[in-house]
């Protein structure tokens, strides 16, 4: 479900708009899903941001995970030193830093935005790429394929050896 | 026994074929064919046409009925009367002729679209069609009410629709029976897990689990400053970080409530 949030920054600047695939628990806990690979979730009482794989961990997943609390540690809203794994199956967690001027969850969740945008280019090419893979195997050229002939393939006896029958005829025979 | 069959030649292929075809024009967002086979199917298939009370006699055999082995035969008996009523020359003639039109509009081969029932289809047009020996066409006959009755079979296997009252007699059943020996962090857990398993990727419970295993950690790692536990309690945190390296399953569930009963035990008895 698409969320919209809308943050200012400072009373004297104007507000900013953005929509995320978004829900948001009744502990007040934002859940993103709109990135491929891992779901963020920003927990506000806890003070943290945790990222879990949408699938299987694999090199990718972790890559993903670790770009963005790169990107969150170059824009200096978590503290670096607190990424770690998380207690449970393909997680990583950080600490969001507090801030006396900035609402911190509010420039968390703007950051996570603008994540999810430079990786949006990335992602749309991954889904290209993964649609095109499922469409070469269902739905091959001609040149890659052959005429579909149920009477040829799925005659209940192929071929013209029975596989139960013996290797060697009779020589498998014992005789004094 | 083997007979020949021409898919080109039996009506009811056709019309799955370019039932399968639209479908796919469909998906596809494809108007221009989609249109083209619409039009097709309407020109062809349109009520009254030679084709159409063709197909419906197909239907009748191929269609999966809840009726008795002998209804069944009456069936077959009463779809070969009407079969033999129809024209062989004009529903050739007709064939023709919609072959003509599906080669000249539609562009991609339909034919090669895979059809499941193709073998169900191609006896039964054998069946009718086939000018055969008695003895031939009574193992065909035979073969044809297989069919009719393996649908009926099928048929039976679906599983029976639980209600809402026994799902909440479930309910009800499971609070009685666990009220008092479960703790309030045991029954949240089974809670978010009954619940994960309509979510899409569970994340309700992952974030749940990720906190929850935190606590369990922090209190077991209490224990560690006490001498008399200290090589207990690090096995049992060797346990709580094995969690960590498997998706979340069953088991892993009876082993967090079993973490959470001695979290409990261990915050109850002050350490």
């Amino acid at each position: 479900m698409a969320i919209k949030f809308t943050i200012k920054e400072r009373e004297d600047k104007p507000s900013i708009s953005f929509t995320l695939n978004a829900r948001r628990t009744l502990d007040d806990s934002v859940m993103i899903f709109d990135h491929n690979e891992i779901d963020i979730v920003l927990i506000p009482n806890k003070n943290k941001v945790v990222a879990f794989a949408k699938d299987e961990l694999n090199e990718e997943i972790y890559e993903a995970q670790d770009r963005l609390f790169m990107f969150l540690r170059d824009k200096g809203v978590i503290d670096f030193q607190s990424v770690q794994g998380g207690n449970i199956y393909s997680s990583m967690e950080a600490t969001i830093l507090e801030s006396k001027e900035f609402n911190s969850y509010d420039m968390t969740l703007l950051m996570i935005s603008k994540f999810i945008d430079e990786e949006r280019p990335l992602m749309e090419f991954e889904e290209a790429w993964n649609d095109e893979q499922e469409k070469e195997l269902t739905d091959p050229n001609p040149e890659d394929s052959t005429e579909f002939d149920p009477e040829k393939y799925h005659n209940a006896k192929q071929g013209s050896i029975p596989p139960s029958g013996q290797a060697y005829g009779i020589s498998s025979i014992y005789r004094i | 026994m083997k007979f020949k069959h021409n898919k080109k030649r039996n009506t009811a292929l056709l019309y799955e074929y370019l039932v399968k075809e639209l479908t796919r024009c469909v998906l596809k967002e494809d108007i221009v064919n989609k249109q083209k086979i619409v039009n097709i199917l309407k020109e062809f298939f349109s009520k009254n046409s030679i084709l159409a009370r063709e197909l419906e006699i197909y239907k009748s055999v191929v269609e999966p009925t809840e009726l008795p082995i002998k209804m069944a035969e009456k069936i077959l008996n009463e779809s070969k009367k009407q079969f033999d009523k129809l024209s062989r020359d004009e529903i050739f003639k007709e064939q023709t002729r919609l072959l003509k039109e599906i080669s000249s509009s539609v562009e991609s081969d339909i034919f090669s679209n895979f059809v499941p029932q193709y073998k169900s289809l191609a006896t039964i047009y054998q069946l009718f069609n086939l000018d055969a020996s008695p003895k031939k066409k009574v193992l065909l006959e035979e073969k044809v009410l297989s069919i009719m009755i393996d649908h009926q079979e099928g048929k039976k296997l679906e599983l029976p629709v639980q209600n809402n009252l026994v799902f909440k007699r479930f309910i009800e059943g499971f609070n009685k029976q666990y009220e008092k020996l479960l703790l309030s962090e045991q029954k949240e857990l089974l809670n978010k897990y009954i619940v994960s398993s309509f979510e899409e990727n569970s994340l309700e419970l992952k974030v749940y689990l990720n906190e929850e295993l935190g606590r369990i950690k922090n209190i077991l790692g209490s224990l560690n400053d006490d001498e008399k536990f200290k090589g207990k309690a690090s096995k049992v945190l060797a346990s709580v970080s094995q969690i960590k390296e498997s998706k979340i399953n069953a088991d892993s569930i009876k082993k967090i409530l079993l973490l959470q009963q001695l979290a409990g035990e261990i915050e109850a008895n002050g350490n």
